[in-house]
């Protein structure tokens, strides 16, 4: 369950910086479509959300608030080192 | 006014986290340190056998009464904590003689009990993570009251500079994920940026929280102003306003009677809260009629707000099982926040997410103070102030963690038969501290930040070796046995020993760069010249 909030947190900010031309840029992507942005924009909040349920799941609503907050932290914080640093990183290779 | 309102944000978010950083810096440090207080107070004390036994809490409780009756018969006050998971991992107890015929205060003892046979249990003096701990709020050599004053002087700053950033960080949203690695001050501010947006939360939680508990201090007079100035009407406030309503246990009656058996009340505890779920148990004039019980929990929610029963100790009869008590909404708000704050109802997973936020936190002052510096060189470098900045920073940032390190160098290689030995343990971080700061005023400024994070390096990165020579609590029985409380200290001090080796090493390749950037020119010309 944790496991599973950390990655639907990061799934969340990845469609995020998928919104945002700065980051499809550095990952060698063409620019977004407004249209676009409204889709990403709202799958982000709807993993984040679909994190928050996660953590209750784990902890609780009380603790699982609370863990949240720490998750969004710690995956946001994964994201950035990537996109800093491996920015077109495949999965899997081409 | 003659600024624009962004203007005079960002200048008191410059100075003032500048000037107080380096407070703040030791405020969070110490505080992030708080998260593991209960991990390190366990690696400092290698005395106590590697795996825990396990027992029941009303088996240790009733060795711990039987320990006080032989010890001190006649007492005011017994208080035995029962073994009860990771905020209390040790059967404790205190005890209170009653007051002298001249009014002056009991004898009072407290220690460690052996679990299994309840006898004393003696461990090495050391001031523990629990000291550390202490130190975020009380700072050390200073009256706590002057401790308290600074530190929320510096926390109200703190919530200063933390509002102030996201207002002059307009683009918070549109950086949000923005981290630049390369030359330049940019990525210092990226770095700044990052750490305070990401753990925003957390940071504005536990800066408005540090000065909720603080605020009993600096503002005494609005206490003062309802409740007394004196010592005795204060007394009346902590009681009403933490104890759940004045103190009703009345004195000793002069009259023995026997204390009822400890088991039943037990039973009944175990019946309401579920199994091992006592804090302590504290019992008021033990063998005399008016004997009182009182039973606290242990807690694990956010919201602080403890349970408490309170039985007759001479019947057994329950008084109080504190279902009358009113929680008015603001004080349910204030426990919540201040629970969030000590995060004590956080487990394994919660705690490492507690403990990297306050690493955010401290990293993000540390950024802040040396962005000071890397967006001033170019125009300030040379000036007396600018060096003082320089050289305050690298002993904060660098120094302190050399300090904290020493803490625990200290509690290995002391005597353990050194008097006062918790003191000097202290005192060791304290030296090594003042002595980084001497390194750092007397070397060049480029060359000490690289021989000071080799020193942390090296500081952290043999505290497993010093551990596995002192003491045989190291990772090989710690792993083997499966004490991941206990292996995670020496592997954590192993991983910040390896980061500061990794930051030591890139600067030291980049000053060479950066040297022989200099020097090609000059060569060359040699060269052309031959």
């Amino acid at each position: 369950m944790i496991v599973l909030a950390f990655f639907l947190s990061f799934a969340a900010w990845t469609a995020m910086a998928f919104a945002m031309n700065r980051h499809r840029r550095d990952m060698g992507w063409v620019r977004v479509t407004p249209a676009q942005r409204t889709v990403l924009r709202t799958a982000g909040g709807c993993l984040l959300a679909a994190s928050l349920w996660a953590c209750a799941g784990h902890w609780g609503w009380s603790v699982g608030t609370v863990a949240w907050f720490g998750v969004m932290t710690i995956s946001a914080l994964a994201l950035v080192l990537a996109l800093a640093f491996r920015p077109r990183a495949r999965p899997l290779p081409d | 006014m003659k600024e624009g309102f962004r203007q005079s944000m960002s200048w008191l978010h410059t100075w003032g986290g500048l000037l107080l950083g380096w407070v703040l810096f030791f405020v969070f440090l110490t505080g992030t340190v708080g998260y593991v207080e209960a991990e390190l107070d366990r690696w400092m004390r290698p005395e106590k056998p590697l795996v825990a036994a396990e027992v029941a809490q009303a088996d240790a409780l009733a060795l711990g009464v039987a320990y006080l009756e032989r010890t001190m018969p006649q007492a005011k006050r017994w208080l035995v904590g029962p073994p009860g998971g990771r905020e209390q991992p040790e059967l404790r107890y205190f005890a209170e003689a009653p007051a002298k015929p001249d009014g002056a205060r009991g004898k009072r003892i407290n220690g460690y009990l052996d679990r299994q046979t309840g006898e004393k249990a003696e461990y090495r003096d050391t001031g523990g993570g629990r000291l550390l701990y202490r130190m975020h709020y009380q700072l050390h050599y200073l009256p706590r009251i002057a401790g308290e004053w600074i530190v929320g002087f510096c926390t109200m700053v703190m919530f200063a500079a933390l509002v102030t950033g996201v207002i002059i960080h307009a683009r918070i949203f549109k950086d949000f994920f923005t981290f630049r690695p390369g030359a330049g001050h940019r990525n210092w501010l990226d770095a700044h940026n990052l750490l305070g947006v990401l753990s925003l939360p957390f940071h504005l939680m536990i800066t408005y929280s540090g000065l909720m508990f603080l605020c009993y201090v600096y503002m005494a007079p609005v206490i003062a102003a309802e409740y007394g100035w004196s010592k005795k009407e204060g007394r009346v406030f902590v009681e009403e306003m933490f104890l759940g309503g004045a103190d009703t246990v009345p004195g000793p009656a002069g009259v023995a009677a026997p204390l009822t058996p400890l088991a039943p009340l037990l039973a009944e505890v175990q019946h309401r809260w579920g199994p091992e779920s006592i804090r302590f148990v504290d019992i008021r004039n033990p063998g005399d009629a008016n004997a009182v019980i009182i039973v606290r929990n242990a807690r694990h929610m956010p919201s602080r707000d403890e349970g408490r029963l309170v039985f007759n100790g001479v019947t057994g009869g329950l008084i109080d099982d504190g279902g009358a008590r009113a929680n008015p909404a603001p004080q349910v708000l204030s426990a919540t926040l201040l629970g969030l704050h000590e995060g004590l109802f956080a487990g394994p997973v919660l705690r490492w997410l507690y403990f990297l936020a306050g690493l955010m936190g401290t990293a993000m002052i540390g950024s802040g103070l040396i962005l000071w510096t890397k967006k001033r060189r170019a125009r300030l470098e040379g000036r007396f102030g600018f060096a003082l900045v320089e050289r305050l920073n690298l002993a904060t940032v660098c120094g302190l963690p050399v300090g904290t390190a020493a803490y625990l160098w200290a509690n290995r290689l002391l005597p353990v038969d050194l008097g006062s030995r918790a003191a000097w343990e202290a005192d060791a971080l304290f030296l090594a501290w003042a002595a980084m700061a001497v390194h750092a005023g007397l070397r060049p400024a480029a060359r000490a930040w690289v021989e000071q994070c080799g020193i942390a390096a090296a500081a952290f990165g043999l505290i497993p070796l010093v551990n596995a020579l002192t003491t045989d609590r190291h990772l090989g029985a710690s792993l083997a046995a499966g004490q991941w409380d206990l292996a995670a200290v020496d592997l954590t001090c192993l991983v910040f020993g390896l980061g500061f080796l990794a930051v030591a090493w890139r600067i030291h390749r980049r000053d060479r760069g950066a040297v022989a950037d200099r020097e090609m020119p000059s060569t060359t010309i040699q060269e052309a010249a031959e």
